[in-house]
């Protein structure tokens, strides 16, 4: 029997809210934070993105750190999002609980401002040691300072996802009764190009699961969930606003960045996380889907949810058009989305569709008065990399 | 739960690779870059697969896949991989393409395997393996990570064998860097090193080079608190700190590394002879992954080298219970315990 694992926590920070009060006014009034970038210097490629409208001397002021310090980007965001999601929590320093975090940027925002002088051997020492993911974490956890077990997951696009699931099999196994996981992402001009250089970029917002979707916008942000044993939910005597009920993680083991047709890993990880939380899929009331706006990730993400759900196919939308595609953090970012659907009896909506070109599903224009069942959230990275998770209601 | 055993280990390292002949005749390694010696990779696949593979993916690949095979196992139930850096050299060719240093340009293939999980997902690949996947990137004990998540979901019952790895290599530009930050290499007193390593995990005694007999980690841990968690680790299995024959430290010569080790054995361990690898290893974000596969393999094979003791420590013979310790920068510490039985 699976043991419950509470989420009493959520943070957030993205394009379209710092907060969840925020996230969900704009999901509500189908405004997106899709834009023109502001602060990132992209070298003029000129791409829609969902980017955060805060300066990083700005995230430091609000968290109270001196502009003197060097922090990159992405553990600026996370803090910010850790620090709503412990306050919510009532745990403000981390409580000895674990800190589990996805991130694949790092800290490269820094590294590449100062690429040339680090190569040529003229950069500070403090903005080298920034450079790799697990830094980024630890920088997070040391602005708390109360975590006693830290740990970065890097499966790119679902990296959060994963942290969500490592944390949940944490507290089922009884490492520990409390974990705070999620995952943090700033853009970069690494990934933008690189994204570029795969040509899935749309110069245009994205239109997940229309049939002029043309690629994806990149977004950035962070979220955290507060992921608490039943036993420690009691002791704490603190009231969940859910549960997450069913995790799954599988590979779709056929290309480094392409999915298979028939998203092959897509079922895999839905069907884990169905059998995981003991659902059937007409259990589900929304898939928050991965729907990045490519080609390639919508049709097959459809065919692997018509696959699962054959006849019972519940409301599916992408967030993504809020958001952009916020790699890493994704995975928690959708999760608090669907946190606040369950908690306010909505359907976000996916943003700039029109018409479906038979490939993919119709997705939902966003509803008001619905009674949640079951949330199921989708992450797919590259690598096949591919993880759901599912929240449900308190009992 | 069954016991979790260590079936097999492989690893590419300044060492000759693939092989235990470290243990009699340790290739010497200077005090500054110690590259990884590279085995014939057509054993596991052919050069036009291995064309478009950095190095880093072929080693990677080459240990896994050595490691199923002496299992006899073509797809494992979970596919677990930490790696500090990933796959610098393709980072670094991306990043001169968008800087456009001496004149590079940006390659989508080279974007493609600069995300760390490209290792664990080439893996998946080529085994044909849709089962659980993931890539921990945790500076010095992404190891220690994916080996607690492969052993937590093995406790679990979800699993009952694991492929856990963990790769890092290094380019002569992250070589400087991490001179110039003190971590390793030019002017630290450590060689600076790349590592390749997998294990096969599954949970059948016979045949195995040691048992996995459980393992503690925790981050900027107060004083006394790794005492207590090796004291319960310990415990949990039955034992005395006098039952332990050896403990297998990450000492690599750098002085502001070693000094962690001595508080840390201090607080855990006194007494107990300590047996060191990084000075014919090297040091990098993988090199804890090494400590495991040198104590795996010491178990197996009944004797601790004389060369690995510090300060002139000796080692009894047949060793059954060690003791692996490893730290990140003094914030991240880890405590592995291997058993003969």
């Amino acid at each position: 029997m699976r043991k419950p694992v509470y989420i009493t926590g959520a943070g957030v920070i993205c394009a379209c809210g710092t907060g969840k009060a925020e996230v969900l006014e704009s999901l509500r009034s189908k405004r997106s934070g899709i834009g023109p970038l502001r602060n990132l210097d992209d070298g003029g490629l000129g791409f829609p993105s969902g980017e955060v409208p805060h300066t990083d001397e700005e995230l430091k002021a609000m968290l109270g750190i001196s502009g003197q310090e060097v922090y990159g980007r992405t553990a600026l965001l996370g803090i910010v999002a850790l620090r709503e999601a412990l306050m919510q929590a009532g745990l403000e320093d981390g409580a000895s609980g674990a800190l589990i975090s996805g991130t694949t940027v790092g800290g490269m925002d820094v590294s590449e401002r100062h690429w040339e002088e680090m190569i040529s051997g003229n950069t500070k020492d403090s903005l080298i040691s920034l450079h790799d993911c697990g830094s980024t974490t630890e920088l997070q956890a040391d602005y708390f300072g109360g975590f006693s077990r830290i740990t970065t997951l890097s499966t790119a696009c679902s990296s959060a996802a994963n942290a969500i699931i490592r944390g949940a099999d944490m507290i089922q196994s009884g490492e520990t009764s409390i974990v705070v996981a999620g995952g943090s992402e700033c853009l970069s001009r690494f990934h933008i190009n690189g994204f570029n250089s795969l040509m899935i970029l749309d110069k245009e917002p994205c239109r997940p699961f229309d049939r002029t979707r043309a690629g994806l916008n990149l977004g950035e942000g962070a979220a955290y969930l507060v992921l608490e044993s039943e036993e420690s939910v009691v002791s704490r005597g603190v009231r969940p606003i859910a549960v997450l009920s069913g995790c799954g993680n599988a590979c779709d083991a056929f290309h480094q960045t392409a999915t298979s047709p028939e998203g092959t890993g897509a079922c895999l990880s839905m069907m884990k996380a169905l059998e995981d939380a003991s659902l059937r899929p007409s259990d589900i009331s929304y898939v928050n889907a991965h729907g990045t706006g490519t080609p390639d990730n919508d049709a097959s993400e459809s065919t692997a949810l018509r696959t699962v759900f054959g006849d019972c196919l519940p409301a599916v939308s992408s967030t993504k058009s809020f958001t952009g595609h916020t790699t890493s953090a994704s995975g928690s970012i959708e999760a608090v989305i669907c946190l606040l659907a369950l908690a306010n009896g909505f359907i976000p909506a996916n943003l700039n569709w029109t018409e479906s070109d038979g490939s993919t599903i119709e997705p939902s224009q966003g509803a008001e008065e619905v009674h949640h069942t079951n949330i199921l959230c989708n992450s797919f990275g590259f690598g096949g990399n591919d993880s759901s998770i599912i929240i449900s209601p308190c009992k | 739960m069954n016991g979790i055993y260590i079936r097999t280990a492989a690893q590419i390292s300044a060492q000759k690779p693939l092989c235990e002949d470290w243990m009699h005749s340790p290739v010497p390694v200077g005090k500054g870059i110690a590259p990884s010696e590279d085995p014939d990779f057509r054993r596991f696949f052919s050069p036009m697969e291995g064309r478009r593979m950095g190095r880093l993916m072929k080693r990677a690949l080459a240990t896994s896949l050595s490691c199923l095979d002496a299992a006899g196992v073509s797809r494992p139930d979970a596919i677990v991989t930490g790696t500090g850096m990933g796959c610098i050299e393709h980072t670094e060719a991306f990043m001169d393409g968008i800087s456009g240093r001496n004149g590079a340009v940006m390659k989508p293939t080279h974007f493609m395997q600069s995300t760390h999980n490209t290792l664990s997902s080439l893996i998946a690949i080529k085994t044909g393996s849709h089962c659980y996947n993931a890539t921990y990137s945790h500076r010095g004990v992404s190891f220690e990570s994916a080996l607690e998540d492969a052993v937590t979901q093995m406790g679990l019952g979800r699993i009952s064998n694991a492929l856990v790895g963990c790769f890092d290599e290094i380019t002569p530009e992250w070589a400087a860097l991490f001179g110039k930050i003190g971590f390793a290499g030019e002017g630290t007193g450590a060689t600076v090193s790349e590592a390749a390593v997998s294990f096969f995990l599954d949970c059948k005694e016979d045949g195995a080079l040691c048992r996995f007999g459980g393992m503690r980690l925790a981050y900027r841990p107060s004083a006394g608190k790794m005492a207590d968690l090796t004291n319960g680790l310990l415990d949990a299995e039955g034992l005395a700190l006098e039952d332990i024959n050896a403990v297998v430290a990450g000492y690599d010569g750098n002085l502001d590394n070693d000094v962690f080790y001595d508080g840390i054995l201090k607080e855990i361990c006194p007494g107990v002879p300590v047996a060191m690898y990084r000075h014919i290893f090297g040091e990098s974000f993988s090199a804890s992954a090494l400590g495991v596969y040198v104590g795996a393999v010491c178990i197996r094979d009944g004797f601790i080298p004389d060369f690995l003791g510090k300060d002139g420590a000796g080692f009894s013979a047949n060793p059954e219970n060690v003791l692996v310790v490893n730290h990140s920068s003094g914030k991240d510490v880890s405590v592995i315990l291997l058993r003969k039985k």
